[in-house]
This record gives C-alpha cells, sequence and structure tokens, in this order.
C-alpha cells in the first residue's frame, strides 16, 4: 500500500503549489486566546471536515432518519433553533430547553447549558440518544453508515479505513464543528482597525465593558463559564441548571454563559428560550433579577440603563452580528 | 506504578471484558526475558486521563455500550439482571458503575498475587458476593456518578480472585 500513499502524497503537494496558498480549515483571530480542544488528538484534515458536514447535515442520525443536527442547529441562525423556546425532535417531541448557537466551539471547555459534556468530540452522543431529540444508539447509527456505499467511500477517504466506528463518526463531527468560527463582525473589524464604530454604537460599548464584560468578555463574548443570571425558575420544567450534573447546591440555576455574538440571528434567548426580543433581555437584567443564594455575584447590585442606554446598548451588541459567517457556503449544506 | 518494575504491559492498554464474549476475557502478556511477575495490577474502569479525551476507539468506542451519552464519562462496570426481589419494572437490577470526578471517582486500582513463575492465570470475578452487597429489594439502579457507585466499586475491586 505504500507506493499509493507516496503518490497521493505527490499530487497533493503539487496541487497544493499550484493554487497558492490554502485557506486555513478553522481560523484563528490572533486577538482571540488560545484553543482549548485538543487538536494533536483529532488534527483538521479537509476531508473529514466534509464528513463531518455531511454527517451534520443527514437525519440518518435519527431513530426515523427525519431529524438531523441541522433541524436544531440552522446555519441561518448562526446554528441555533429560532422561533421555537425549546427545541423538539422526533416525532415532535418538545425537549427542555433551547438549542444553543454552535460557533467557536474549540474556545470552550464544556458543552450543554449545564455543562454535562466535557470535550466537543462526545456532545454528539446526548442529542442523538436523547429519546425527545433523535432517539437513536450510536452503534445503529455506525450500522446505518456501514450500509451506504457513499459514506463507506467518505469514511475511506477520510481516515482510510471504510469500516465505519463510533469514534470516526464524533471525530469528523467533532472536526466540522471547529470550522465554525465566527470573527467577522462588524466588532472584529473594529477590532482590526479596518472600520469604526458609529457614535451611538461607541456609547453601547462603553455601556457593555461596564455592565457585562465579566461575564460576557471580549473577544469570544463569554467566560464560558456557569452562572446564575437572576432569572426565576420556569415551574412547568424546574430546570436548575449545572445543579444536576455536579448534584451542589451551589449550582443551583446556574447555567453556561452563552457568547452575545450574531444575537440577531439566535432568538428567542436563554436556555428555555423565554425572552423573544432582546429589550426583553434588557428588562430583565435591570428589574427582573430574582435573587437567590447562587445568585452571580455581579448581578447583587442593579444594573442602571436608561431607556437611550438600552436602545445604544442593543446598537453595540448588533454590531457583533457576523453574515459572513452565517453565509459561508462552506458551512451550509453539502450540495451533493 | 512508580517504584514497581513493570515486567509487561497488555497493549492496547483499554480492554472491554465482556461475559458474554469469551474472546474478550482472555489476554496474551508477553513478559520481558529475565522477568517473573510476582502481582497483577489492572484499573477497574477508564483512568481520568483517558476520561478526558476525546472520542477513542476499539474498547473505548461508544457504539460499546460503556459510554454515558447524557453526561460526559465511561461506565466503569455493568452489571444488569432480574430477581423477582427486585420491585422495579421487569424486575430488572442495573448497575452501571462510573464517574470519574472526585468526590465521586468510581475508578478503583485491582492488585491480584501471583505464585512464582505462574502462566495461566486465571481470574474469577464472585458475581454472587457483589449482589450480596446490596439488597436489591432497596437498591437496585445505580447509573450515575455517585457515592453508592464509589462504594459499590470498591467493593467490587476486592472480588477479583485468583481461581485455582
Amino acid at each position: 500500500m505504500n507506493w499509493k500513499k507516496s503518490s497521493l502524497v505527490l499530487l497533493a503537494f503539487a496541487a497544493l503549489l499550484c493554487c497558492g496558498t490554502v485557506a486555513p480549515l478553522m481560523e484563528r483571530p490572533a486577538y482571540f486566546p488560545t484553543p482549548i480542544y485538543d487538536f494533536k488528538s483529532n488534527p483538521l484534515t479537509p476531508e473529514k471536515v466534509e464528513l463531518g458536514r455531511m454527517l451534520f447535515y443527514d437525519p440518518v442520525l435519527s431513530l426515523d432518519n427525519t431529524i438531523s443536527c441541522a433541524s436544531c442547529h440552522s446555519p441561518y441562525n448562526a446554528f441555533s433553533h429560532t422561533d421555537h423556546d425549546l427545541s423538539h425532535g422526533i416525532g415532535d417531541a418538545i425537549g427542555t430547553r433551547n438549542a444553543p448557537a454552535l460557533f467557536n466551539l474549540a474556545w470552550q471547555p464544556r458543552f450543554m447549558w449545564d455543562g454535562a459534556i466535557h470535550h466537543l468530540d462526545m456532545q454528539a452522543l446526548a442529542p442523538i440518544s436523547h429519546p425527545k431529540e433523535m432517539g437513536e444508539d450510536v452503534g445503529h447509527v455506525v450500522e446505518k453508515l456501514q450500509a451506504k456505499a457513499p459514506y463507506r467511500h467518505l469514511f475511506w477517504a477520510a481516515f482510510g479505513d471504510s469500516v465505519v466506528t463510533g469514534q470516526h463518526v464524533l471525530q469528523s463531527l467533532s472536526q466540522f464543528q471547529l470550522t465554525l468560527v465566527s470573527c467577522h463582525s462588524k466588532y472584529d473589524s473594529v477590532r482590526v482597525r479596518q472600520a469604526q464604530f458609529t457614535a451611538q454604537e461607541t456609547k453601547g460599548y462603553a455601556l457593555f465593558k461596564k455592565n457585562c464584560n465579566s461575564c460576557h468578555r471580549e473577544p469570544l463574548f463569554s467566560t464560558y463559564a456557569f452562572a446564575n443570571n437572576g432569572l426565576p425558575v420556569d415551574t412547568t420544567l424546574f430546570d436548575f441548571g449545572r445543579m444536576k450534573v455536579t448534584q451542589s447546591p451551589q449550582d443551583s440555576l446556574l447555567f453556561k454563559i452563552p457568547s452575545l455574538r450574531n444575537l440577531a440571528f439566535t432568538f428567542p434567548y436563554m436556555h428555555d428560550g423565554r425572552f423573544k426580543k432582546l429589550n426583553q433581555v434588557l428588562n430583565h437584567y435591570t428589574s427582573g433579577i430574582t435573587h437567590s443564594p447562587s445568585l452571580s455575584r455581579e448581578l447583587k447590585t442593579p444594573i442602571v440603563l436608561s431607556t437611550t442606554d438600552k436602545t445604544d446598548l442593543i446598537a453595540f451588541l448588533l454590531t457583533l452580528s457576523d453574515k459572513a459567517f452565517v453565509f459561508d457556503p462552506k458551512h451550509q449544506h453539502p450540495k451533493k | 506504578m512508580q517504584g514497581e518494575n513493570v515486567a509487561a504491559e497488555v497493549r492496547p492498554t483499554h480492554r472491554l471484558v465482556d461475559a458474554e464474549f469469551l474472546a474478550s476475557q482472555r489476554f496474551t502478556i508477553a513478559v520481558k526475558p529475565g522477568f517473573a511477575a510476582d502481582k497483577l495490577v489492572f484499573l477497574l474502569g477508564v483512568d481520568s486521563l483517558t476520561q478526558a479525551a476525546g472520542a477513542l476507539g476499539d474498547d473505548l468506542d461508544p457504539t460499546q455500550g460503556m459510554y454515558w451519552a447524557w453526561q460526559s464519562g465511561y461506565i466503569n462496570f455493568k452489571l444488569e439482571g432480574k430477581t423477582p426481589r427486585c420491585p422495579a419494572r421487569n424486575n430488572a437490577f442495573q448497575f452501571h458503575l462510573g464517574g470519574f470526578v472526585a468526590p465521586d471517582a468510581s475508578g478503583q486500582r485491582v492488585e491480584i498475587a501471583l505464585e512464582a513463575g505462574q502462566k495461566d492465570i486465571v481470574i474469577a470475578f464472585a458475581v454472587d458476593q457483589f449482589l450480596g452487597l446490596v439488597d436489591l429489594q432497596e437498591t437496585y439502579e445505580v447509573m450515575r456518578p455517585c457515592a453508592k457507585a464509589v462504594e459499590l466499586s470498591k467493593a467490587a475491586a476486592g472480588l477479583f480472585i485468583l481461581a485455582k
């Protein structure tokens, strides 16, 4: 088999020489911190990314072949689920939370609103097996993929092995998701001095730095830590967030702090989608905080914002919308 | 394993021993020349470094049914069965012992003394004694990281014995 491999390498090398510089599979802006994901365990390749994209958009991952990852993580919504407060899965089963937006995943230490998953590779197992999401078993997914010749070819091209394994399914899904980097909003252009904020956006940015930056820290617009932001528990759900995972009362009502990037595309807001509009979110922070022992320290004294302040702040938040990311054809449904 | 001379290691290092599959219960270990092992050491469960790693394959592949989908982590030890005493649906008891973060870290080191120059080593697990640790009428479902899982894992570790 050695001669096949070396001729393939020669061809790839020749192609690189002809085409000039190749765009990186995953962008890493200089002002972003160091990624957390261990790329050594799963180095990015175009074939694995493409396989991951095929799987992401394929409802074969679900029990009745109707729900794909994209059903709840829609590319036009920065890979979140809009128009529904709680996401739904097979047979119109309604879940307990709103699917979060997917971008800048390489910088996140834990996944899911309660941080139940500690590695991106293993995250897909949760929706795949949840009875109200995809209702499947990863072993059965592997069997279904094995039976499809196009997938056998894709797995061979990506891993040099046409035998489908759970590991390879998960690693390729990770690879596609890792390429979802959002760093071309107006804020980013201003950051690299290629654009300027308007006067209103500048005021909003100052308000943001004063009131929001400690938890929604730039440039990722989240520390990705867990916090209780004063939302009263929904008594139809009784979702206490991180406490479910750690069993610690100090974690009651703590949820993962989401990034504020792409808010224009990702309504409704919060873990249970209870706020449809950004104004409702800001009103919550100024006058809706429910106190409890685990309330975030930063929210113990009320945030004060006038009506004009709120308009300015929203103007700034809208500079975090990244159209280039949302409309990038590389992230969309594969055409074939 | 500091301070110990390792005479031989099983490779790959992580193995799923399944009572249903005889082949999974057999290992061949090539001992370094000049060494005679005086004990067998293994970790009952998956070590925390491996737990924190990404998607792994072979015996650690999530399709093997030993990985919790809803919360990251491997199931170190799984025992399921039925008994009329058990009040659960279909009289079924399920012990899925896992957890790798303190205080619910349930992986256990097991050490078994060997006879000098022993070549055929048979390890037995006393299932009846494990089931005797609990009253199946009261305790029949342990399926998440918790103190009970740690307690049962510690006890299970002591139930691996050298069979004559």
